[in-house]
């Protein structure tokens, strides 16, 4: 089965609203990971 | 003469006319032309070498312009067009990031491109550029919604993702898949687990899961909704960063790791083949090469220095992708993944929007065939046959002879039957001649092979 567009506008829309706000808290997530990370080079 | 592709864009479309390529606009991209062109995205991206450069052109030049032309411009001539399917890995991927690095500096600047498929992506002297103008929009409402997203996901994301997580000739799938890779071919090829991957899962499998529910809703969706500039520059990077974290994982085919082999075996053998072909090359004149089963370019970069261009071709992928590798910063080589016993046809509408490989590969006038015809002889083809892809060069052929007791042709030819029937080194020679000049015939050390240096008997 082909999957056809959901209406172009709106259906876009949500989609890369929520895509984005998963990347954002993907970002985020890294940056936390990133500062620890720096935390533990700079006290060795 | 309109170019037979250029049909899917109303904005406009490529033509050419004395052996020059132009672009007609049509009055509906008037705002977006003028638009980028007063705010420099033009010659900033051409100066980034991002973008293929142009110079505008009098539409009082041309006769037969579609009524709705407003402006046509000129666009600088690419040697040869290649298709993602005939990409190497990093090849696909460069293409990939040059698509997200244009998207989100026009995102910046409140523009966007409208579409996102590798057509769009060429290779000039190896490195990726962008071309297609008319892609370029200016985004007009608070809405930055990328239109292309989707696009991108089945022409770029998951073609790549399956060469990485599932087989690296996955790119081929875009010759019968023309508008790319649907979302169920794609969750078929990969295992379960791989959807929640993070990249999987944000870009690819959320969208897909979103876009099944409301196909089987009736529900209304509330209208006035628009993505905001941030959400779709969050979203730009997180794809540029997932593309980048692509990868392929280090695996071992049998050709790739050739000449490595062979060195250790022979060493004299393959410094014996160079020394001779730089020899042979010294005093002739050379437009451009093809490389036949140029595995990661050993050969090919002998010519790279008195040739236009160099056509490494191979058809294992790991081979293209070393070579590419090996050979980013030529301007010469050009690693290409061919199966000549299957190569590239015409695709799309009429079989007419995609051309063939010979349509579009520059004739050479030299080609080199080296320890390929074993090979070609293997899938059936008569020698007959391989002359006929030979004859295509112009002046020049170099070819490898492999003997029937070779180690490399024992190991592919011991469990052929009695009616199978190999060429002798006569019949190959009588049947090189009927259309080829012997040049010089020469014995590979320590080796039984033959190098022949042939030229092209011009009929009249």
């Amino acid at each position: 089965m082909i999957s056809l567009y959901i209406d172009p506008g709106t259906g876009m829309i949500i989609i890369q609203l929520l895509v984005s706000a998963f990347a954002a808290v993907g970002i985020f997530y890294k940056r936390v990971i990133n500062f620890f990370k720096n935390l533990f080079k700079n006290n060795k | 003469m309109i170019e037979k592709s250029s049909f899917r864009d109303p904005s406009g479309y490529i033509f050419y006319e004395n052996e020059k390529v132009y672009r007609a606009i049509s009055k509906s991209f008037k705002l977006h032309f003028e638009k980028a062109k007063n705010d420099l995205i033009y010659d900033d991206l051409i100066k980034k070498k991002q973008l293929i450069p142009h110079k505008e052109q009098s539409v009082n030049l041309f006769d037969d312009l579609r009524t709705d032309i407003y402006k046509v411009i000129e666009h600088q001539k690419i040697n040869f067009i290649s298709y993602p399917y005939e990409w190497s890995f990093s090849q696909f991927k460069l293409a990939a990031s040059l698509t997200l690095e244009i998207q989100l500096y026009l995102l910046e600047r409140d523009y966007m491109l409208k579409d996102a498929t590798p057509y769009n992506i060429q290779f000039i002297e190896n490195s990726p550029i962008f071309i297609d103008t008319l892609s370029i929009e200016k985004i007009q409402t608070k809405d930055y919604t990328w239109k292309a997203f989707k696009q991108f996901s089945e022409m770029f994301l998951m073609p790549l993702i399956l060469m990485s997580k599932f087989d690296l000739l996955s790119n081929r799938l875009l010759e019968t898949n023309i508008n790319g890779i649907d979302h169920n071919l794609f969750f078929k090829t990969l295992p379960f687990i791989k959807r929640f991957y993070p990249g999987i899962f944000t870009n690819i499998y959320l969208p897909y899961l979103i876009q099944k529910k409301y196909n089987n809703s009736t529900k209304e969706i509330k209208s006035g909704r628009f993505l905001p500039k941030k959400n779709a520059v969050i979203l730009t990077k997180n794809l540029l960063s997932v593309v980048d974290s692509i990868r392929i994982k280090k695996a071992e085919t049998e050709w790739a790791e050739y000449y490595e082999e062979v060195e250790i075996e022979k060493p004299d053998y393959l410094k014996n083949k160079i020394k001779v072909l730089e020899n042979f090359i010294q005093n002739i004149k050379l437009d451009h090469v093809w490389d036949l089963g140029s595995n990661d370019g050993v050969f090919s970069s002998i010519f790279s220095h008195t040739s236009k261009g160099v056509f490494s071709i191979d058809i294992d992928p790991l081979a293209v992708e070393k070579n590419f590798l090996k050979n980013k910063n030529s301007k010469k080589i050009f690693p290409l993944r061919i199966d000549f016993t299957s190569p590239s046809s015409s695709i799309g509408w009429l079989n007419q929007e995609r051309k063939n490989i010979f349509e579009r590969l520059p004739k050479p006038n030299m080609i080199l065939a080296l320890a390929i015809i074993h090979h070609f002889i293997n899938s059936n083809i008569s020698i007959e046959r391989i002359f006929d892809l030979f004859k295509m060069t112009k002046k020049f052929l170099v070819v490898e002879y492999i003997p029937i007791d070779d180690p490399k042709a024992i190991a592919i030819f011991s469990s052929r039957g009695p009616e199978f029937k190999y060429p002798s080194i006569n019949e190959f020679e009588k049947l090189a001649e009927l259309d080829f000049k012997i040049l010089k015939k020469l014995k590979l050390e320590p080796t039984n092979r033959v190098l022949f240096f042939l030229e092209k008997i011009i009929k009249k």
